[in-house]
């Protein structure tokens, strides 16, 4: 859990972000980071979570959230963490067709996307999972990934739009993550913008244009849609970054220890 | 101890003393252990496996690419379980090299190999890998050593110095590409090769080669002793396969259908799955130059560890005569962790040599030499002369009042 960032976002274990869509996006820079730190602030907050984890694998998100104090394999054991192993349903899809023995919780059927090529199923999922609780966190650890494998922009925005319609409806957070180096074609809607539409919060993360450097690692901004207690135009947070194992260092840009 | 001791020679004595500190240094050493550091058994059973080394960075099981500057540039090594991608030089000339070495490393470390081509037989790649050096001499080394070890003899358990040649006997070895590695060596070891020209015949089933290999690797793997279980049922020894796919997406493999970059993303979407879950280590070798820019994209985003070589073409700049090429890394395995390992400095360039490929840190050549600079100097003379204005004496020195 990354203190800094919830200090400028104004967030904390007590007031945390609900019904929002909260955007994560880099530029040639990997922000999966940031998506170990909501894993752990909701864990912490002893909210429910959903991960729906596609890039990457359960033992990945469990020993890099074990350094920022949370064990999601007891999570999960305890019914706080639900995962969707995207991953392996994938392979066993790929393999042999079906993915209907697969070895996680039976009732959340993974059949989801391999079929007819839409996130229908996915959201399906995502909405039992979340039926009866309220301020759940439902993470996706990669949505460019799906564009990647042959899902089109069209149904990529409309899983955005609903899963937005979710959020609202049953008071939950949706994460997500989006790689803006995937340029999209020109002829649609590009979904990088659709889901700048409907998320209350994106965190932007980019390297440095000067290359990379020890002790600046990229530049994080925040830009927020929230007009609470604020009447005015809000401006966008703009931060250079170092990340450690542990933490996330901000600062403002040209305060790090190589330039002073 | 004898309660009685005659010492026939001064030397005898010597010894006896040597022996009394050695015994000395012993029972320290054990109830320093009970007090410091006692190495703790690995979670649930020590996996040891030959060939791989454990990073210091975040506990992953680390396998050699056979070239120690690549190992260093990348972190120690190739994670087990990641899939590395080599993009490849426009002649593959270097990307072939790299997969030699791979596959060396892993014929010397007892590893199994499965290799799936749409090009070559996989035979004629795996008939001319790189002979490893200093072999025979090393393991000699080593056991004269344990033979000479008789006073220090409780020394004899602990772990070996790494930075000694038994070290690098290890993990890591040393190649000769001059020569070939001998081919009784390569058949000892676990072999499998599917030859896809061979399988699938011209024009037929073009679309399903992707799926094919998938599915002949995860029949491979399964039930065998790379597969990573639950529980370890503790009779097989477990053991590292390289799955090496040199050439993978060429246009032969994508067919002609005009979704062929989803193919690619899916197929390495399920490797990475096939991967996470078995004790494999992928190189794949994909020529990216053939590919759009946001496609080469994503087919990074799916990969672990991504490194280009940058082969010098044609007329090069005087600055690089050295090298042959650029090594570009664009990706870094993060697992298990937040950060991923950083290397000193990104600026790095490859070498040839007439027995072994090297990865240095690019620097520019110091103007150190004296005629260099000298030429240099004059060259500028001669251009400020015609533009004297004044048409005075020329000069020749920089300070000249």
């Amino acid at each position: 859990m990354f203190e800094e960032l919830n200090n400028i976002a104004g967030w904390s274990l007590k007031n945390l972000p609900t019904n929002k869509m909260i955007l994560i996006s880099d530029w040639n820079t990997d922000a999966s980071f940031l998506l170990h730190h909501f894993l752990a602030f909701y864990l912490k907050a002893n909210s429910k979570v959903v991960l729906a984890h596609a890039a990457q694998s359960f033992i990945h998100y469990n020993l890099a959230c074990s350094r920022l104090g949370v064990n999601l394999e007891r999570s999960r054991n305890n019914g706080d963490l639900i995962a969707l192993n995207l991953l392996d349903a994938s392979l066993q899809q790929y393999v042999e067709g079906s993915c209907e023995n697969l070895s996680l919780d039976s009732e959340y059927c993974l059949n989801f996307l391999f079929g007819d090529n839409s996130l229908k199923h996915l959201f399906k999922v995502f909405k039992r999972c979340v039926e009866n609780t309220k301020d759940a966190l439902i993470i996706l650890d990669d949505v460019t990934l799906f564009l990647g494998l042959g899902v089109s922009q069209k149904d990529l925005n409309y899983f955005v739009h609903y899963m937005d319609v979710l959020c609202k409806s049953n008071n939950c957070t949706f994460v997500t993550l989006f790689h803006q180096n995937f340029a999209p074609d020109i002829s649609e809607p590009s979904p990088y913008l659709c889901c700048q539409l409907y998320a209350s919060y994106e965190i932007e993360v980019k390297g440095l244009e000067s290359g990379y450097s020890k002790d600046v690692h990229g530049v994080l901004t925040l830009k927020s849609k929230e007009t609470k207690g604020i009447k005015t135009y809000q401006p966008h947070k703009l931060m250079h970054y170092r990340l450690t194992d542990r933490s996330l260092q901000l600062l403002a840009p040209g305060t790090s220890s190589a330039v002073l | 101890m004898p309660t009685r001791m005659f010492f026939e020679t001064p030397l005898n004595f010597v010894q006896y003393l040597i022996h009394l500190r050695n015994w000395g240094k012993f029972v320290c050493s054990v109830v320093m252990k009970k007090v410091t550091f006692t190495k703790r058994p690995a979670k649930g059973g020590a996996v040891q496996v030959h060939g791989t080394v454990v990073s210091l960075h975040n506990g992953l099981l680390l396998v050699s690419t056979g070239i120690p500057s690549l190992d260093s540039v990348l972190g120690g090594g190739v994670p087990l379980g990641s899939v590395f991608l080599l993009e490849e030089d426009v002649h593959t000339r270097f990307s072939t090299l790299l997969t030699k070495y791979f596959l060396a490393e892993g014929v010397t470390s007892g590893h199994g190999l499965y290799v799936a081509s749409a090009n070559a037989n996989p035979d004629v790649l795996l008939n001319a890998l790189p002979k490893p050096t200093s072999m025979s001499s090393t393991r000699s080394s080593q056991q004269k050593n344990d033979n000479d070890m008789k006073i220090a003899f409780m020394y004899k358990d602990l772990p070996k110095n790494q930075s000694s040649l038994s070290g690098v006997s290890r993990y890591g070895h040393y190649y000769d590409i001059s020569c070939n590695m001998d081919k009784s060596e390569v058949e000892k070891c676990d072999l499998k090769s599917l030859h896809l020209t061979d399988e699938i015949s011209y024009g037929e089933g073009k679309n399903d080669m992707f799926r094919y290999t998938l599915k002949h690797l995860k029949q491979c793997i399964n039930n065998s002793r790379y597969e990573m279980k639950q529980k370890n049922s503790g009779d097989q020894q477990l053991n590292v396969l390289r799955v090496v796919l040199p050439h993978f997406a060429s246009p032969l493999w994508c067919g002609d259908k005009p979704d062929n970059i989803h193919n690619i993303v899916r197929f390495l979407h399920c490797l990475r799955a096939v991967a996470r879950n078995s004790m494999i280590a992928c190189l794949v070798t994909i020529p990216t130059h053939l590919y759009h820019e946001n496609e080469v994209a994503m087919i990074r985003q799916l990969v672990d560890t991504s490194i280009e070589l940058e082969a010098f073409v044609g007329e090069k700049n005087p600055v690089f005569k050295q090298y042959h090429g650029l090594l570009k890394i664009h990706k870094l395995p993060r697992l298990n962790s937040l950060v991923n390992f950083v290397p000193d400095s990104f600026d790095l360039a490859f070498e040839l040599k007439r027995t072994k490929f090297i990865i240095e840190y690019m620097h520019l050549p110091p103007d150190i030499s004296e005629t260099a600079s000298r030429q240099g100097m004059d060259e500028t003379n001669d251009k400020l002369h015609p533009r004297s204005a004044c048409g005075g004496v020329s000069l020749n020195k920089k300070l000249d009042f």
